[in-house]
């Protein structure tokens, strides 16, 4: 189980690395204000 | 002195037989148990053996003793003997089961039963397969069909992996990092560098425990204001240095004792909350068991969040939620509907009002004097 959930980290992970710090805080803003749009 | 009492000194076997019920189930140590079989074995005597003499016959009380012939009357009976520990008859000691599993714990003390007999010699292996295929049908229906309080239960297994056996697992060279910088460490919120896969990471997350003493060290993973502080520093670290943050989330939120309030819960969340927002790193975070209120959120603003099947995520635990003002609303006095009556009536009156009292005095709309 220990190592599967390592699988999705390194998934997790891999999806944001070709992004750059300001992308990344874009990227994180914009989710977190989706969940008050979208799902509010 | 009650008639007990007195048979107790009459007969001191009485004594060592009510404690050696004790002491069968204390049986690591190797003296209690031998002591424990030796009051048992006495105790099975004939009750002639040795009290048909009363307390006046410690002569003849030896006598009989031989007579009686019980099971090492000719040996030292104080030589190294063995007994079957107490929790050899549990199916499986370190499993604990929830309420709602009894019917698989049942079928598994069962499977346990049939492999110590199998282990003799007999011939039994297709009957053991049948009750584990029963058995996991069993669990996968049980596991299907939760309830929302059944997955609470379930997220909060004290048998689920925690922060150090995924510290454990997955990172190599990890260097816990203590301390917030300004008051003290927090021991339920633990953090600190390693490497993932090769690869430098910050790793912070909540620590519950698995034993006793480990739960009451770590808070029960409920961290204090401190440990938020600490969680900001590796994070401004991590920043500093680029690199990945991963938390991992396991706590039925903030420490909520009036001490930790006034040293500023709030804030030091509400700041890390602020530093996981600011992250210019990739930051994950993985729910491993239950993730609630602020205590998660602080450490889970992150660009990807992960969750186990049976984990829960949530505003606020289920206990504290029962005790919410808002949510006694849906149900009994002072119910959302009476709310809003008394709401609807307010508009009432407000609306049948004459239109000269919904509007401000003259005086004060009139244009100031020049």
């Amino acid at each position: 189980m220990i190592a599967a959930t390592g699988e999705a980290i390194a998934q997790a992970f891999d999806e944001l690395r070709n992004l750059d710090a300001d992308a990344i805080r874009k990227q994180r803003r914009q989710k977190f204000l989706d969940i008050g749009r979208k799902l509010g | 002195m009650s008639s007990r009492r007195a048979g107790e000194l009459r007969d001191p076997y009485r004594v060592i037989y009510r404690w050696s019920a004790v002491a069968r189930r204390f049986t690591t140590l190797p003296g209690l148990a031998h002591f424990a079989a030796l009051a048992t074995e006495r105790s099975r005597l004939p009750s002639g053996a040795y009290s048909e003499h009363g307390a006046s016959g410690s002569g003849m009380r030896a006598k009989s003793l031989k007579n009686a012939r019980f099971h090492g009357a000719d040996q030292n009976h104080f030589a190294p003997r063995h007994v079957p520990p107490y929790i050899a008859v549990m199916p499986d000691p370190m499993r604990s089961y929830l309420d709602f599993e009894k019917p698989v714990a049942e079928l598994e003390s069962k499977i346990d039963e049939l492999r110590a007999l199998a282990a003799t010699g007999s011939d039994i292996g297709d009957e053991i397969a049948r009750i584990e295929d029963k058995a996991a049908q069993a669990l996968a229906e049980l596991y299907a069909n939760l309830t929302p309080w059944q997955k609470t239960l379930v997220a909060r297994h004290p048998q689920r992996p925690h922060f150090t056996d995924f510290v454990n697992g997955l990172i190599t060279e990890f260097t816990p990092l203590a301390g917030d910088r300004k008051f003290a460490d927090d021991e339920a919120l633990m953090g600190g560098f390693g490497r993932f896969r090769g690869e430098s990471i910050c790793v912070i997350g909540q620590e519950k425990g698995a034993t006793t003493e480990s739960r009451i060290k770590h808070n029960f993973g409920m961290a204090r204001p401190e440990g938020y502080r600490k969680a900001v520093r590796l994070m401004e670290m991590a920043d500093r240095f680029g690199i990945p943050v991963l938390s991992i989330v396991d706590s039925a939120g903030a420490y909520p004792a009036s001490a930790p309030r006034s040293a500023g819960q709030a804030e030091a969340i509400a700041r890390s909350t602020d530093a996981c927002l600011s992250l210019g790193v990739p930051n994950v975070a993985i729910v491993t068991g239950e993730g609630m209120s602020g205590g998660a959120i602080a450490i889970t603003t992150a660009n990807r969040v992960l969750m186990f099947e049976h984990a829960i995520y949530s505003v606020i635990s289920p206990e504290a939620r029962v005790l919410d003002p808002v949510a006694r609303r849906h149900q009994g006095p002072g119910s959302r509907q009476q709310h809003e009556d008394h709401r609807a009536g307010h508009a009432a009156l407000r609306r049948d009002r004459p239109a000269s009292s919904r509007n401000p005095p003259a005086a004060l709309t009139a244009t100031p004097p020049p």
